[in-house]
Formats: C-alpha cells, structure tokens, sequence
C-alpha cells in the first residue's frame, strides 16, 4: 500500500464511522435466557437491548421428516403482566408439491426420512446465532411499525428457522415473532428443480396445523371475518361470524371477501371489555385445486384430538363435531406456483446447474383486542 | 403382485432399519437432543413395544412391514407429562401407515391406528433395496455412464393418488441421482417399484419451457 492510498483508505474509515454516511447492518442483541431455561425455549424482550416493553416466550421442535416447527409461544404486552399462551403448536404438516401433467405428485415432507440441514456460516450472516445445530436465531429491525409524519417507531423481530434437505429442494422454515404481537410463519422454497422435470410447472403448498390455545385450550371460538361488497353499489360492510356454524367444517378463502379467521378467547377481556383475539390473514397469490380431496378447501377447523395429524386425511376428521367449547385445530393451505423461467437454471450436457430462488408463502397471526390501545405508542 | 410375493418374503427376513437416530457428539448434547428426539434406547424399546401392539390387534398381516420412524409426542389432554413417542410404521399389505402411540413412562401403547394409502417416510432399508435394485439394472447404469461410481443417489416416495393409477397402493421410490459438482442428472428417471420390484424408466420429457400438455391424466 502506498502512503497515498494508506491516507485516502483511513479516510474512508472515518466517513462510514459517521452517522448516517453508509448503509450498515445493525444487529440486534437478544435477551439473556435464564439460567435454567430448558433448550428448546427461547424468549426475547423488545426493544431489543432496550427497556422491555412487550415479551416472547417461545419453545420449538424439530424431527426427521418434519422440519422445524413450535411447540408454545406466550407473549406479554408489558414486563409486569404474565405471559398470556398463544400457541400450543403449530407446523408444517405436509408440503406438496404435484406437477402440472398429473405426475409426479410428491409430499416433500414424507417423502423420505428428510432432515434439516446443519447451520452453516451463509445462514447466520452477519447477526444471526444458532439456536442449535439446525436452528438459526435472529433479531432484526423490520423497517417501520408505525409512522405519523414526522414521529415514527422502528420495527423489530425475532425468527427463528431451519432449512429442510427434501433431496433436489430446500425448504426453509421461518417464523417470526414480532415486537407488536405479531407471529409470522413463512415457507421458502429453494434450491434444485426436479431433475428431469426441471421445466415442468407445479405448486408447492405449505400444509399448516395451527393448534391456537389463546389464554389456554379452553374458550377458544374460531371465526370466520368476510368482507361484503358488490360493484351494483357504494355500500361495503362486514360479517363476522362463527366457522362452521359452530362445527367442523371447510372454507374457501375467497379474494373479493379477503376472508380470514379470528380466533377469540371468551372468556378473557382486555381493558375495553373487548375478547382477545388473534387474526389469521392469509398471504397468498392463488388457491391450488387439486385431485386430492384436502386441497378443495383452504381452511379446516377441527376438535383437537391427539391423533389427528395428517394433512391429507383432513377430510376425514371433519364430522360434524361441535367447535364451540371445544379445543379447535386450524389447517390452512398456503401455495406458490412455479412456473420455471432461465433463472431457475440451464443443462449443461446432462446436468441441470442452477437454484431456483427462494419463493415465499404462508400466513401472518395478528393480535386483535389483544392490546386495549396502540402496541408500542407513545 | 404374485411375482413380487417371494420378493415380500425375503422382505420380512430384513433387519427393521429405522431412520437413523440423531446423536450429539457429547453426553451434554445428547442431553440436549433428548429434548428433540428420543435416544437411541427409546426408540428400540418404542419400536419393540410397536411391534408387539401391532401384532397383538391383528394388524401385522404378511409381507414387509418397516418401522420409519419414532418421534417425540405430546398428547394435550394428557394429565401427566410423560414420556410420549409416536412410531410410525409402513406395511406393504395394503398399502398401510400403523402409527402407534407409545408412552414410555407407563410402558404401554395406548393407540394404534392403521390408515390406508397415506404417505409415509421411506425407511433407510427401502432406500438401500431401491437404490441396489436401480444400479443393478443395465439401462440405468449405461444412462448414469460416466457418472457411474461418482454419483449420490437421493429418493423421494412418489404417491398415486388416483384408484386407477396401476402404481396406486405401491411403495414406488424416485432416485435422483447427484454429481459431485452439485447438480443433478436430467436423465435417466428412475422409479422403482418396491412392492412389485420393479425398475421403471420414464421417456425423456421435452426439455422446452411452456409445453403444455394437452392431453392431462389423473
Ligand atoms: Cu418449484
């Protein structure tokens, strides 16, 4: 290094050292876990590194041929209430991923005894640490969580995720947990196009089983918020009502209704007298419809029952059993259609080389009456 | 199906292979893992005690039937929080998922149910039977040429779910085949039928964008 260059390179130094002269990643610092804090817990304050304002505490579970998923999540609105449980689990059930000419049609999470893959240095960049071997945690800023003019709070976030080896595809499992309340469950498919069906369309459909036990199992009501509107006049409005008629039943996110689930507690009232509540909102560009009877509808809701836990027998465990007052089970089908494009890859001689970039679906949890004014407002 | 009848027998000779259990390199980590996963000691006790219930409520049947997997269970209404583990079994007669639920702490199995042409995980001795079955066949060999010997065979099961598929009820393997640089073979494609043991080689597909086939089957 000449001593021209030497000079000219600490000057760039102390420019980025200034506020605002470049763009750096900020890591967030994650809360001390207490000391004796089983290992598959995690919890986390926000602000991150701040004084806490609002808390998750989260428990996860991994296993062959199931991925990642949560065993328990319980938020708190201030450090001086308890936790209030959200989840007692949710999960990926199955991802499927039929082909366009009717075969082939593959459950990429029984389609072998699939693993995740162990955390490598990619995954964690530059603030993420390991949960464990196969699980990533990171917190990070969100952008914003609210603006009004001139005021304005930044957003924040804990994910947690792993990524699944299902042979030519990877499958990357988030969900994040959001200082407002917020969990956000995301499915990312990646890597290899079949081999030999590298430019054949297909959906990949993120099968979830969402056991909500919002304030514990019991008084749990599912509903189903439709929004009312016709092009014959200026009025609008809105419906709310109980899923099923109050018994298991299917439905059909339907995108003039922008339908989507609330899921109240009864019993438990926040400080306006209103039921907590948490809403599913889809995030979806489409609704697959196939051969298989558990694709013909997007939302099931049924009685929990131990041994009920296959995607496709769904079907089969709606019959006609009462939702209200009993425990509820949600499964939702969220779906990405792959039309293959150049990005995807190219064959070079008999190899396809090449990732297909990583495609998102899934669906957000949003408190509703959880809070009993605006989260994180001055 | 009469021809694959011997094949069922010898089948049943095999060694119920298990998915391989997950294991931490120190007594630390594996104290952490059981948090996750069963131990290894569990899972052969689970599976025995599996097996014994199969037998006892008369859904064994003949032909194969492979232990898949043993994976940590929680039974919500449970008063007590034992130690709960699920086995999942496949049995080729009929097509069968057994998945028995099996609390280690009372030793006993307190469910078994049997479910009809759902999908179920391969089994790491069914992969082995496929993928020898694969590259003994000469047309898959000479199509993987000069990849032979290099490659890593990876398998996915692949579902009929249609009644008059011929494969429907059969446990048919697809073999994916991965060169050292990463990538995968387009050909051949290869399917084996394990309950017919059968190797199938499908035609090579037009390797163009947007060929949509017009005439569609289930
Ligand atoms: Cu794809």
């Amino acid at each position: 290094m000449t001593f021209k260059s030497y000079w000219f390179s600490l000057l760039l130094v102390l420019v980025a050292a200034l506020p605002g002269a470049a763009q750096t990643t900020t890591c967030l610092p994650a809360t001390t876990q207490p000391a004796d804090a089983p290992p598959d817990q995690v919890v986390q304050d926000f602000p991150a590194g701040g004084k806490a304002e609002t808390g998750w505490k989260i428990t996860y579970g991994r296993a062959v041929g199931k991925g990642l998923y949560i065993t328990g999540a319980y938020f708190r609105r201030t450090p001086s209430e308890p936790y209030t449980q959200v989840l007692y689990d949710a999960r990926l059930a199955d991802i499927f991923a039929p082909y366009d000419p009717g075969t082939p049609r593959y459950y990429d999470l029984t389609g072998f005894n699939f693993r995740l893959v162990p955390v490598s240095s990619v995954d964690l960049g530059s603030c993420g640490s390991k949960l464990d071997r196969y699980v990533v945690k990171e917190i990070r800023d969100r952008e914003m969580l609210w603006k009004d003019d001139k005021q304005g709070r930044r957003a924040q976030e804990m994910t947690i995720w792993g990524t699944l080896d299902a042979s030519n595809y990877n499958y990357i499992m988030r969900y994040g947990f959001q200082d407002d309340g917020t969990i956000t469950f995301r499915l990312g498919a990646t890597a290899y196009n079949l081999p030999g069906h590298e430019l054949v369309a297909h959906t990949h459909d993120g099968l979830w089983k969402i056991d909500m036990d919002l304030g514990g199992a019991k008084n749990n009501l599912v509903q189903v918020a439709r929004h009312l509107q016709s092009k014959d006049s200026f009025e609008a409005s809105y419906v709310i009502s109980p899923f099923g008629d109050g018994y298991e039943d299917y439905l059909d996110w339907l995108p003039e209704e922008y339908t989507e689930l609330h899921v109240i507690n009864t019993s438990i009232v926040n400080a306006n007298g209103n039921p907590i509540g948490y809403d599913l909102k889809p995030m979806r560009s489409g609704s697959p419809r196939h051969f298989e009877a558990f694709s013909h509808h997007d939302f099931w809701a049924t009685v929990y029952k131990e041994n009920e836990i296959i995607y496709d027998q769904v079907p089969t465990y709606v019959n006609g059993e009462s939702l209200s007052g009993n425990d509820s089970v949600i499964w939702y089908q969220s779906s990405v259609y792959h039309i293959p494009h150049d990005e995807d890859g190219r064959y070079v001689n008999n190899v396809w080389q090449g990732v297909a970039l990583v495609m998102w679906t899934g669906f957000d949890l949003r408190p509703r009456n959880f809070f009993s004014k605006t989260p994180l407002y001055p | 199906m009469y021809r694959s009848h011997f094949f069922s027998i010898l089948l049943t000779f095999l060694v119920l292979a298990p998915s391989a259990v997950v294991r931490g390199q120190t007594p630390e980590e594996d104290a952490r893992e059981a948090f996750f996963t069963p131990t290894a000691a569990e899972t052969s006790r689970a599976f025995a005690m599996a097996e014994q219930a199969i037998q006892e409520r008369g859904l064994r049947a003949t032909g194969p039937l492979y232990n898949i997997s043993a994976e940590l269970h929680r039974d919500k209404n449970a008063v007590t929080r034992n130690r709960l583990v699920l086995v999942t079994s496949y049995r080729y007669s009929g097509d069968v998922a057994i998945l028995s639920y099996v609390d280690l702490t009372k030793g006993v199995v307190t469910r078994v149910d049997a479910i009809s042409h759902t999908n179920v995980h391969l089994s790491e001795a069914e992969y082995l039977l496929a993928k020898e079955k694969a590259l003994t066949t000469p047309k898959v060999r000479q199509q993987i040429g000069e990849y032979l010997g290099q490659i890593q065979v990876e398998a996915m099961v692949s579902h009929a779910a249609y009644e008059k598929d011929p494969l429907f009820g059969h446990r048919v393997v697809r073999l994916l085949f991965k060169v050292p640089s990463g990538g995968y073979l387009a050909q051949p494609i290869v399917f084996v039928d394990l309950t017919a043991n059968q190797v199938l080689i499908d035609p090579e597909p037009n390797h163009s964008h947007a060929a949509v086939p017009s005439a569609q089957k289930h």
